[in-house]
């Protein structure tokens, strides 16, 4: 399960409970394995875009969240997830969030087996929608909020 | 038995949507030739041969005038040799290889616009 760590992952796999099917040049092909990448530089306009709107859904979870902080913060930094999916789904903003992570794997943060690179609503609308919250829960954790908690956590 | 009339058309793992009663395809099964041959005393038999020059697919049909469907063919008509286009509707499937985009697609800027497009392959797989 992804968790903050000290490394930073440039990718991570996901694997699909069904395939999707993609076209190269010997035909049609069907895979579950799904690479994901860490955001490039040229990126870097969207990735501020999702993670303004998820940091702004952590901020509106509730004022609580000081005071568990500071409860937790002798505990080794980890976020789960699921934590981050039920923070989001909470906010009105969710279904911008889905959208602005779809365009994100639409420009070159996914592919499929490491091989299709060119993904496109066709091969998005053929995963399972909670496999596909599931797999933008991990990807937050991973590429788009792990260096700005780490920051957080250290102060 | 369905009816086959609603297909969905994918191409370089792009899907497109056709105009209503545009889309076709030919599998480039080939031409067979059939000749009758004379035996003398009113005998004939025939001889078959496929003309391999013709086992050539075709898939055409319209879409619609827009940017982004303008950019896709203008880059798909750069893929020569490229394009693979997969056709399926519920259990049916055909998948076309090696296809190149034959025709020079006119841009028609009219009341309900269209774009030609036309691909020429390997037979149906």
């Amino acid at each position: 399960m992804a968790t903050i760590n000290d490394t930073y992952k440039s990718d991570f796999t996901f694997e699909l409970s069904n395939p999707i099917s993609y076209q190269d040049e010997t035909g049609q092909k069907e895979t579950k394995t799904l690479v994901l990448y860490a955001p490039s530089n040229k990126l870097s306009k969207q990735k501020a875009k999702l993670r303004q709107k998820v940091i702004a859904s952590f901020l509106a979870l509730g004022g609580n969240s000081n005071n568990q902080n500071k409860a937790n913060e002798n505990e080794k930094a980890s976020l789960e997830p699921e934590q981050v999916l039920f923070a989001l789904a909470a906010n009105d903003k969710f279904v911008e969030i889905k959208q602005e992570f779809c365009d994100l794997l639409k420009n070159g943060c996914l592919s499929l087996e490491g091989n299709c690179n060119t993904i496109t609503d066709y091969h998005l609308q053929q995963i399972d929608d909670e496999e596909l919250e599931e797999v933008m829960g991990q990807y937050i954790v991973n590429f788009i909020i792990a260096s700005w908690m780490k920051r957080l956590l250290a102060k | 038995m369905a009816t086959l009339y609603d297909p969905t058309v994918v191409i370089n793992n792009r899907q497109y949507y056709f105009k209503p009663n545009t889309f076709s395809y030919i599998g480039g099964l080939g031409e067979t030739s059939v000749e009758a041959l004379s035996g003398g005393g009113g005998t004939v038999t025939t001889a078959h041969s496929e003309d391999v020059s013709t086992k050539v697919s075709h898939v055409k049909g319209m879409i619609d005038l827009n940017r982004t469907n303008i950019e896709n063919v203008e880059a798909l008509k750069n893929l020569v040799g490229l394009c693979v286009i997969t056709v399926h509707e519920n259990d049916f499937q055909k998948v076309f290889v090696h296809m190149s985009m034959s025709n020079d697609p006119e841009n028609s800027f009219k009341v309900n616009p269209e774009l030609p497009i036309e691909f020429k392959g390997d037979p149906v797989l």
